[in-house]
C-alpha cells in the first residue's frame, strides 16, 4: 500500500518506448516550451531508471526514482543539444510523478536549476511520461 | 560545473527548515511547515533530521547531496497526529541553492498531496537557514 497515495498498484515492469516531456517557461515567446525525449524505463529493485534513446540532436536525459506504489520520486540529469537553444548546457533536478491506473501515463512536477538573466534560480514545472509504443518504429519525430 | 564534488562540507549547529504550501483545508491560504533541524554527514551526502517542531509529534527527515552550491535531495515528513494533516506522511524531493557562506539554502520542493480527494503533485518554496552555529 502506498504510504502517501494509499494506492495498491504494483508495477512489475514498464516495457516499450515512452515519451518523456517536461515543460518550462519559454525564453523566446509567451507561454511554455517542452523538452521531449523518447525514453525507456527499466525497473530497479526499488523504482526505475529512465534513459533517453539516441536522437539527431545529441541531447540526452536520464533519471532514476524510487516507487511507493504509484508514486515515483527521483532525480534527473539532462544534457541539452550542443547546437540547440541551451548550447549543450547540463541541467539537473528532482521530480515526482503519479502513475495513473492504466500504467500508461505518469503526471507530476519537476524542480530544477536554471538561469534567469544570469542569476541562478530554482524553477518548477509540469512533467509527463506517457507510453508511446513498442518501439521507436513508426513514432513521429519529436 | 562541478559535478558531485568530494569536498566534505560541515553544516554544524541548528537550522530552521521551512517549506510553504497551499493549505487546501483552509481555502488554499499559504501555510508554512517549520522545523528546527540538524544536518549531518552520511555516506556520500548529508541527512537532515528534525529536533523540534511547531506542532507535537511532527517529524521531518531528508537527505541530500551537494554539487558546488546546488543541493539536491529527497524528504519524508510525518505530520502531527493532532494537526490539520492528521499524521499523514508526505514524501517528496527538493533542490536548493546554497549561499556563499553556507548559512542559507533556498529553492523549491515537489511532493504529492491531495486535491479534492485525488493524489496530485504540488510544488512550493523551501528554505533552510542557520539559527546558531
Amino acid at each position: 500500500m502506498g504510504l502517501v497515495t494509499g494506492s495498491d498498484m504494483h508495477i512489475r515492469s514498464l516495457p516499450g518506448v515512452w515519451c518523456c516531456a517536461y515543460y518550462f517557461p519559454s525564453n523566446t515567446h509567451e507561454g511554455e516550451d517542452a523538452s521531449e525525449y523518447y525514453v525507456r524505463l527499466e525497473r530497479t529493485q526499488d523504482g526505475f531508471v529512465l534513459h533517453s534513446l539516441p536522437n539527431d540532436t545529441a541531447s540526452y536525459i536520464q533519471a532514476h526514482c524510487t516507487l511507493d506504489a504509484n508514486l515515483a520520486t527521483g532525480v534527473w540529469l539532462e544534457n541539452t543539444a550542443p547546437k540547440g537553444e541551451f548550447e549543450g548546457k547540463m541541467y539537473s533536478g528532482v521530480f515526482q510523478v503519479i502513475v495513473d491506473d492504466t500504467m500508461r501515463r505518469m503526471v507530476g512536477n519537476w524542480v530544477g536549476i536554471g538561469n534567469d538573466h544570469g542569476e541562478q534560480e530554482i524553477f518548477e514545472g509540469r512533467w509527463e511520461i506517457a507510453y508511446a509504443g513498442e518501439s521507436l518504429e513508426g513514432l513521429p519525430e519529436l | 560545473m562541478a559535478l558531485l564534488t568530494n569536498e566534505i562540507l560541515k553544516f554544524p549547529g541548528t537550522w530552521r527548515c521551512r517549506y510553504w504550501f497551499p493549505n487546501t483545508k483552509r481555502g488554499d491560504v499559504e501555510t508554512v511547515s517549520e522545523y528546527t533541524v540538524q544536518i549531518d554527514k552520511h555516506d556520500d551526502g548529508y541527512v537532515i533530521h528534525s529536533i523540534r517542531s511547531d506542532v507535537p509529534n511532527a517529524h521531518l527527515e531528508a537527505r541530500f547531496t551537494v554539487d558546488g552550491s546546488l543541493i539536491t535531495g529527497t524528504f519524508m515528513e510525518n505530520t502531527s497526529p493532532s494537526g490539520d494533516w492528521e499524521g499523514m506522511t508526505y514524501k517528496g524531493a527538493f533542490q536548493l541553492i546554497m549561499n556563499d557562506d553556507h548559512t542559507q539554502m533556498t529553492g523549491l520542493w515537489v511532493a504529492a498531496g491531495y486535491n479534492n480527494g485525488k493524489p496530485k503533485t504540488f510544488t512550493g518554496r523551501w528554505e533552510l537557514a542557520l539559527i546558531k552555529a
